[in-house]
Parts: C-alpha cells; sequence; structure tokens
C-alpha cells in the first residue's frame, strides 16, 4: 500500500482501461477495413456504369457519324470520354471527329495528350502526322509519321503499319520529296508479301519516286503473281516505256486494260517509236527513208502550225527552211539516202519538234511526241 | 510494497501520444473513405437522377424535388449541415471543443448526396471536410479521449477528408493548419500528415492514380508574361470580392426571411437552378469536367466567361437556399473559367510570346481560391500538386498575392467566417491570446440586469429609475436584441414614443466582448459603451454570458492589487 492506495487494483484498473482503448482501436481498424471494401466493390461498380454509360454513347456517336451528324457525334464522344478517361479508342475517336469538324486545335491538344501519356503509341502519333499533313507543317507531319512507324506496334498489325508507311511515301512524294520517298520505299520494299496488288502498288510508287527500273520489278513481280493483273500489266508497260524498251513497254502495254486512255495512249506511242524510227536496226534503206520522209513532213507540219504563233522566234523558220530543204532531198534522191543523212535528218526533226514544243506546248499528234522519243531514244537530247 | 507496477501492463501501456498517433491515421483511413464514398454516391445519384440523356422536364423538375425533399431533411432532421461544412468545422475547433453530434457526418452525406447529385452548382470538398472532422470527433468520444485530444482531432479529419477529395495530401494538411486552426506553426502538422497520407493512400488505392485534371505541360514562356499573370490576379480578385458579396448579400437577405419558410428554401433554390440547367446545363453538379475542358483550351472566350458568371449566379443561388454543398470545387470552376478567359485575352493582345489559354485557366483556379476562401498557401500547393510543375510556382504566387490583397481590401472578413457571424457566430481571433493574461471572463459579473423586449420605454424607464440602473439588456438571456440606456429611453419619450415596445425602437446591433477577449479589448469597447458592455457566447452572439461596467473593471483592479507583479499587460490580441 502507498498512501492508503492498493496499487494492484489499480494495476488492473490501469490494464482494463488500456485492454479497453486497444480493442476499440482494433474495432475502428475492422471497421476502416471493411469501409475500405466495401467502398472498393461501389467504386468498382461506379467504373463498371461509367464504362457503360460511356459505351452508350460512343454508340450514339457512331449513330450520329453515320447520319452525318457531326456536331452531335463530337458532342457524344466528349460525354463518352468524360465518362471513361482511360479509354483511348473514345479519345482516338474523338480526335478523328474533332478532325472531320476542322477543330483542329483540340484535335490536336487532346492527340498531343495521348501522345504524353503514351509517346509511342502509333494511333495517336498518325493522326498527329495526318492533322499536320492537312495543314502546312509537313516538317511535323513526317517527324510524327516517322514516330508512328518507329513506336510500339504488335506483330499481327505488320501491314497496318505498312500502310502507315505507304501513306508516309506518299506524303512525301506529294511533296516532291523524292529521295526521302525512295529511303522510305527502299524499306517496304524488303519486307513485302507475296501479293499482287501490295506489288503493283509499290511499284506505282517506285515510278512516281523516278525510279522506273525497282518500279519495273515490283511491277513483273505483281505481274507473275497475277499473269492478269491490270494495274501490273499498265504499270509494267510505263515503267518499261519510261526505260525507253518499247517493245516489252508494248508487251505489257497489249495485255493491259484496253479502254484505259493512259495504256492507249502509251500502247500507240511505243507502236509509232518502233515501226517508224529511221534509226531503227536491219532496216532496209528504202524503209529507212521512207520513215524519215514520214517525221520531216510531220516535223514541216508542226513548225507550219507553230509560225503562226505571235512572236514565234526565228529560229523556227530556219528550222523549217532545213527541213524544207531536206524533203526535197529526200524526194529527189533516186536511190539510197546516205546513213549519214538519215541521221542528220533525224537530229533536225528532234530538233524541230523540240523548238516547236517550246514555242506552242506538248503537240496534239501522237507522232510528233513519237520523233521526241525517237530521237532521245538514240541519245539526241545529251548533244 | 510493490513499487512499479508489473512489466505485462507497462508493455501493453499505450501513452496517449501514441494512441492519438495509431488513432490519427485510422481516422485518415475512415475520412478518406468517407470522402471517396461521398464523391461515389454524387455519381450515383447524378445518374439516378438525370440518367445518360435527360429530357428538359427532367433537367428542370429534379433539382425542384428533390431539394424539396432535402429540405425537410435540413430543417427536420438535420438541423445544421446546410452549406459548406468548412465554417461549421471551424466552429466546432474553436468554440465546442472538437464536438460533433454524429448525425452530423450522416446528415451531411445524406444531404450532401442528395443536393449536389440533383444539380446544385456546389463542391464536395467543403462537405468532405465536415464529415471527416465528425468522424474523427465522434472516433474520439467513443474512445473517451480527452476534450482536448477529440478537438485537435477534428483538423485531422478533415485533412484526411479533403486529402481523398481532391488528390491534394500537402494542400490538404495546409488547408486545416491554414483554414480550420488557423495557425500554420500548430502542433497538430504530424497528425495532420499521417492522416492525410493514409487518406490519400486509400483513396488511390480506389480510384486509381488517375489525376483529378488533365493539365498540360506548363511553361512560362517569356518574362514579360507576368504582367499577363499579374493582370489575371487583379480580375480574379475582383471576381472574388464579387462572389463573396452577393453569397453574403443574398444569404443575408434570405436569413431576414420569416423562419417558418427556411423548410422552402432548397426548393426555391431548386426551382432557380431547374431553370438555369435548362438555358446553361454546364453548371449542373461539381462541374470539375469542364475546369478540365477549359485547363486543355477546349472552351472557346465566349463560354469561358458565360461559364464564369453563369457558375457564380448558381453557385450563390444555391447556396444561399440553404443546400449542402461547398463552394471550394464552384471557386476553382470560375477561376479556370476567369483565368482561360483571361488568358485569351492576353493571348490576342500581348505584344509578346505568351503560354496556351490553359495555363492561364490553371493559375485562375487558384487565383480564385486564394481570393474567395483566403487560403493562399493551400492555394499554391494545391496547384502546385494538380501539376507537379515548380515552374509555375512564381506566376502562381504573383497572381494570388494580387488576388489576395484585393479581397482583403474589399471583404475584409473572409468567407466562412462572415458565413459564421450571419449566424450569430464570432470565432476568436487567430492571434494568440497570452495565456498568463486576463481576460473578459475574470472581470465580468454573471448576474445581468434584463428588461423584456416586448416592455414599453415608458415602463422600462420607470423600472430603471427605481434599480438606479443607468443601463440594462434588452431581451432574455437566451435571446438578447440589444442594450439600452436610460439615457436613450427618456430621450425616445420625450419624442413621444413612450408607448412603443423595446423591441420596435431599438436597433439590434450591440457592442459586446466575449469571455476570451483579452482586457486591452474590453476597456477599448468599453469606452464605447460605458453604461453597460455585454459579455456573449462565441457560437450564438445572443446568448448572455455576463456583463462588465466600469465598476467591475475598477473591482477587480483592487482585487488584483496584491498579485500586481504576476499582472501581465496583454495587448494586440482580440
Amino acid at each position: 500500500l502507498i498512501a492508503g492506495r492498493c496499487l494492484p487494483c489499480d494495476t488492473r484498473r490501469w490494464s482494463r482501461f488500456v485492454h479497453r482503448e486497444l480493442v476499440l482501436l482494433a474495432v475502428l481498424v475492422s471497421v476502416a477495413i471493411g469501409a475500405f471494401l466495401a467502398t472498393r466493390a461501389i467504386a468498382r461498380s461506379n467504373d463498371a456504369l461509367r464504362s457503360r454509360q460511356a459505351a452508350a454513347w460512343y454508340d450514339a456517336a457512331q449513330h450520329a457519324t453515320v447520319a452525318g451528324n457531326t456536331e452531335s457525334a463530337v458532342a457524344a464522344l466528349r460525354r463518352a470520354v468524360s465518362k471513361d478517361r482511360q479509354n483511348r479508342r473514345y479519345r482516338l475517336v474523338l480526335a478523328d471527329a474533332l478532325m472531320a469538324r476542322r477543330f483542329d486545335d483540340e484535335a490536336r491538344r487532346a492527340l498531343l495528350a495521348l501522345r504524353d501519356a503514351q509517346p509511342e503509341d502509333p494511333e495517336a502519333n498518325l493522326r498527329l502526322a495526318r492533322l499536320e499533313a492537312r495543314g502546312s507543317d509537313a516538317d511535323a507531319a513526317r517527324r510524327y509519321y516517322q514516330n508512328a512507324l518507329s513506336g510500339l506496334w504488335r506483330a499481327e498489325q505488320a501491314e497496318e503499319r505498312r500502310r502507315v508507311r505507304t501513306e508516309l511515301i506518299e506524303f512525301l512524294l506529294a511533296h516532291d520529296e523524292h529521295g526521302r520517298a525512295l529511303s522510305e520505299l527502299l524499306l517496304m520494299a524488303a519486307n513485302l508479301p507475296e501479293d499482287a496488288a501490295v506489288q503493283a502498288r509499290v511499284g506505282r510508287m517506285f515510278l512516281a519516286a523516278g525510279n522506273p527500273r525497282l518500279a519495273l520489278d515490283h511491277f513483273e513481280r505483281a505481274e507473275r503473281l497475277d499473269t492478269d493483273n491490270a494495274d501490273a500489266l499498265a504499270g509494267a508497260g510505263e515503267a518499261a516505256f519510261q526505260l525507253e524498251d518499247y517493245s516489252r513497254a508494248l508487251r505489257y502495254l497489249k495485255r493491259a486494260a484496253p479502254d484505259d486512255t493512259r495504256v492507249m495512249e502509251l500502247r500507240d506511242l511505243a507502236q509509232l517509236v518502233l515501226s517508224d524510227d529511221p534509226l531503227a536496226p536491219r532496216l532496209r534503206a528504202g524503209e529507212r527513208q521512207r520513215r524519215l520522209m514520214l517525221a520531216v513532213r510531220q516535223a514541216l507540219q508542226r513548225l507550219d502550225g507553230c509560225l503562226d504563233v505571235p512572236r514565234a522566234p526565228a529560229s523556227l523558220d530556219l528550222l523549217r527552211n532545213d527541213a524544207l530543204d531536206l524533203a526535197s532531198t529526200l524526194e529527189r534522191s533516186r536511190g539510197p539516202v546516205p546513213r549519214d543523212l538519215v541521221d542528220d535528218g533525224v537530229d533536225l526533226v528532234y530538233r524541230a519538234e523540240r523548238a516547236a514544243e517550246g514555242t506552242c506546248g506538248t503537240p496534239p499528234a501522237l507522232f510528233d511526241r513519237a520523233i521526241v522519243l525517237i530521237g532521245r531514244r538514240h541519245g539526241l537530247e545529251e548533244q | 510494497v510493490t513499487e512499479t507496477p508489473p512489466g505485462n501492463v507497462g508493455r501493453l501501456r499505450l501513452r496517449e501520444s501514441q494512441l492519438f498517433l495509431a488513432l490519427s491515421i485510422v481516422i485518415g483511413v475512415l475520412a478518406g473513405l468517407a470522402a471517396v464514398l461521398f464523391s461515389l454516391a454524387i455519381d450515383r445519384a447524378d445518374d439516378v437522377f438525370f440518367g445518360l440523356d435527360p429530357s428538359s422536364a427532367r433537367m428542370f423538375l429534379v433539382p425542384v424535388l428533390v431539394s424539396a425533399g432535402a429540405g425537410v431533411l435540413l430543417t427536420t432532421v438535420f438541423p445544421g449541415v446546410r452549406g459548406s461544412g468548412v465554417p461549421q468545422t471551424k466552429a466546432a475547433f474553436h468554440l465546442q471543443r472538437g464536438f460533433i453530434p454524429g448525425r452530423v457526418p450522416l446528415g451531411k452525406f445524406l444531404t450532401g448526396v442528395l443536393c449536389i447529385g440533383a444539380g446544385h452548382s456546389m463542391g464536395r470538398e467543403g462537405p468532405s471536410v465536415q464529415i471527416g472532422a465528425g468522424i474523427a470527433s465522434a472516433a474520439g468520444r467513443w474512445l473517451r479521449l480527452s476534450p482536448a485530444r477529440v478537438q485537435e482531432l477534428v483538423p485531422v479529419g478533415a485533412a484526411g477528408a479533403l486529402a481523398a477529395a481532391f488528390n491534394t495530401p500537402i494542400a490538404a494538411v495546409l488547408f486545416a493548419l491554414e483554414e480550420i486552426i488557423g495557425n500554420l506553426n500548430a502542433t497538430l502538422l504530424g497528425s495532420t500528415v499521417v492522416a492525410s497520407v493514409a487518406s490519400v493512400v486509400v483513396e488511390r488505392s480506389i480510384l486509381g492514380n488517375e489525376p483529378l485534371f488533365h493539365v498540360p505541360v506548363y511553361h512560362l514562356v517569356h518574362p514579360a508574361e507576368l504582367i499577363g499573370y499579374s493582370a489575371l490576379g487583379v480580375a480574379g480578385g475582383v471576381v472574388s470580392v464579387v462572389f463573396c458579396k452577393t453569397l453574403l448579400g443574398l444569404r443575408h437577405a434570405v436569413l431576414r426571411l420569416p423562419r417558418s419558410t427556411v423548410i422552402l428554401h432548397p426548393a426555391l433554390g431548386g426551382v432557380a437552378i431547374g431553370a438555369t440547367l435548362l438555358l446553361i446545363p454546364e453548371v449542373k453538379g461539381v462541374g470539375y469536367e469542364y475546369v478540365d475542358q477549359a485547363l486543355n483550351g477546349d472552351l472557346i472566350f465566349r463560354t469561358l466567361l458565360v461559364l464564369c458568371f453563369a457558375k457564380l449566379a448558381a453557385t450563390v443561388i444555391s447556396y444561399c437556399s440553404g443546400n449542402a454543398g461547398g463552394i471550394f470545387a464552384p471557386s476553382l470552376f470560375i477561376g479556370a473559367m476567369a483565368g482561360g478567359a483571361v488568358g485569351m485575352l492576353v493571348n490576342r493582345v500581348a505584344p509578346f510570346p505568351t503560354a496556351e489559354p490553359g495555363a492561364y485557366a490553371l493559375v485562375g483556379m487558384g487565383t480564385l481560391f486564394a481570393g474567395i476562401i483566403r487560403a493562399p498557401m493551400t492555394s499554391v500547393f494545391m496547384i502546385f500538386e494538380i501539376t507537379q510543375d515548380y515552374q509555375i510556382l512564381v506566376p502562381l504566387m504573383v497572381a494570388n498575392l494580387l488576388s489576395f490583397t484585393i479581397s482583403r481590401r474589399y471583404q475584409p472578413i473572409p468567407v466562412y467566417e462572415a458565413l459564421l457571424r450571419q449566424d450569430q457566430i464570432h470565432l476568436p481571433s487567430s492571434v494568440l491570446r497570452d495565456p498568463a493574461g486576463w481576460t473578459a471572463g475574470d472581470v465580468m459579473t454573471p448576474h445581468v440586469p434584463i428588461l423584456p423586449a416586448t416592455a414599453s420605454v415608458d415602463s422600462a424607464l420607470d423600472a430603471m429609475r427605481v434599480d438606479g440602473r443607468p443601463a440594462s439588456i434588452v431581451g432574455t438571456r437566451e435571446r438578447m436584441i440589444g442594450v439600452v440606456t436610460k439615457e436613450q429611453l427618456a430621450h425616445f419619450r420625450d419624442a413621444g414614443r413612450g408607448h412603443e415596445t423595446l423591441e420596435s425602437v431599438l436597433d439590434d446591433t450591440f457592442v459586446h466582448v466575449h469571455q476570451d477577449h483579452p482586457i486591452d479589448v474590453v476597456l477599448e469597447r468599453l469606452s464605447e459603451t460605458p453604461e453597460l458592455l455585454p459579455v456573449v457566447n462565441r457560437a450564438d452572439v445572443r446568448r448572455v454570458e455576463g456583463m462588465i461596467t466600469a465598476d467591475d473593471i475598477a473591482r477587480f483592479a483592487r482585487r488584483r492589487r496584491p498579485n500586481r507583479g504576476r499582472d501581465k499587460v496583454d495587448t494586440g490580441n482580440g
């Protein structure tokens, strides 16, 4: 006993007090755990509800888009996004809808936010590239296309990735960046599927990029995969034509779609080059003279038409006089004309056609164009 | 005889401080869960009330009908849970030693969900603070902690709830210290930090790490841009003053309506809000999705301006009609819209390169918060936590300082304190008084002469002549009308108003002190009413606790003379 107090009794009282606090605290902790579990369940239920609501708004937006009501579509998509912020698809589609409504600034912000969250997302980068491509920032567009291509693609997305590269190449070609386009084309060509349409499309892009040799390779590959593929035949014909391999071109163009005006034009031109070339090998002298005479008459006709143009240069007149002299020489000739005269004659008609083209523009007659091609074929352009 | 208690008891014994720390964690968790649940319940209520695409009739009727129901609850079952909850929490902390009845958090939760879910333009943070504080108070009392400890738990619960409601743990701690306690040097820093962290951990484990706002990367594009942010600070200060004045003015008018109409006020507010929602549905509820759009520059100038003033008006109506909900979120909404609008103007007219309007919207949020709530440190850290960008601090501080200064100049009493004053509750000054100094409570006489308010001027004058008193309190001890002097009564009688009642001739304002006012304040105020200075309750300024006259001062001075050595001069407090 100390000062009349029973310490063991106090101890028991303390003990009871301490235990009571601990028990109450434990009860509070249990309540907190229970409340945590309940709240988490409610939160999940709320999330599910919001996802359903977002999906409903998304569906409404799709219907509005189909009906052509882009304003309603944008409003519905905004609600879908506000209900389900985590859903990247909704946000991407909203960006698409904004772009469709020409709300480019807002679309850009939405896409940049997506890109900030996931810089290697090909979808966001691709849309940004399209947005910039539509605007005036070609550098930014190219950068975003490159980012999209170097983004994280799944193995099964190879086809999509190739489509993006195709889009980039077309963008580069449209902006006359043929060198960059060719680099991308070579990258793409290294891993192409055995598909005639794909090969033909790549061939067409090589052609646009100024490489008919590689274009012809792809067109011929496409033709081997599908012998009746009209695109491949037309493309191969055009590529061979650009390579000045007119007989090869004619072979393909004859099999290509007969109602295609471009094909018809190239085919006729190739036919003319092959049938009316005075310098073609293994010709009899008479035939060579006949072809030259035809060319001279065509050139004279062209010059006559062109001299009527106001302020026509005096050089046209000189060329016309030379052509008239050549024509009379050929008419007066009793035997085979010397080879030098044929060479000079071809050179003269080539120069006459080029001069007329410079003054009066592209000739209406195919034969005039054929004469130019014949001259080029024999290296006259370099002279 | 044993001199020490057994070892087991010693090990088991939880010292009160340790228990308090453990309790802070549990309360942080519970308050955080309550705030999360409150937010989820509001979302669900919004869905139930409005559905996916509400018709115009539904848009109008929901606020009216739900507010009518809430009005009944707020008047009959849960009185004292109207409005924000922050002023009530401050009053509970300062005047009721942290006592918050158990039904307050429950009532606040229920009515808050109903009112905000039904489209009232109010925030969830203020109610969350009161719910968190209420849970803390109830838990403290259940554990039979000392009243001082229960009082200390109130800001702990408030910080925990706010941290979860706004996902900003540091700002929540600062808000508890700056706004609830009113002292940034409070010793409760540790407990509030612990509760805030526990709460945020819980909140993030349930709702994920998704930020409340999706904020673009912030850049101070050019040093001269600080001019633009200064303009925003001035604009924010003006809008803050307009908001506070309108809110307090309309509420003052509403409080003067007959008491029998109180039950109808929320429904009348519902009618106004329903009509507003038909025209501008964007002001519905908390409205953070539109804040997000403003932050990302997705709103045009006209929309920003319309939403700024429409939200201001809608919030004032919702709050003044006595619905349950806060002004924390609306102040951020209004700030974002005002900031975005200023940003667009700066963008157009500034001769120097400027940031996107979204950056101004972000700073605008803090600016309005500093101007309306008057918690500048909280606002700076809140925006800093939202952006997690150090670069925003300088423009934010510039704009906040200007807004705060303008607001303080034209609205000297902070809005939460002014709201409490309208409810006849006077909080003590934030300046600490000297605990050893003498106060009005030491000097006052508890016995006071009281004249009934219904007495005529003539009879009151006669009674005072008989008693020889120079002045008397009019009304009852529970409900004081004012103070009347013999001189005033004689003047009224000479003016021919002798038959009128005291209630009709008296002005209902009166000079008073509270028991904790220091002597120098008592002397200063006694000089204004030398005959009688009433001492009234802080929680209800119409409840009389005593009175002080010049004789009381003299008596007190004589009584203290032997102890003059320990007397301290108490200046500047109060």
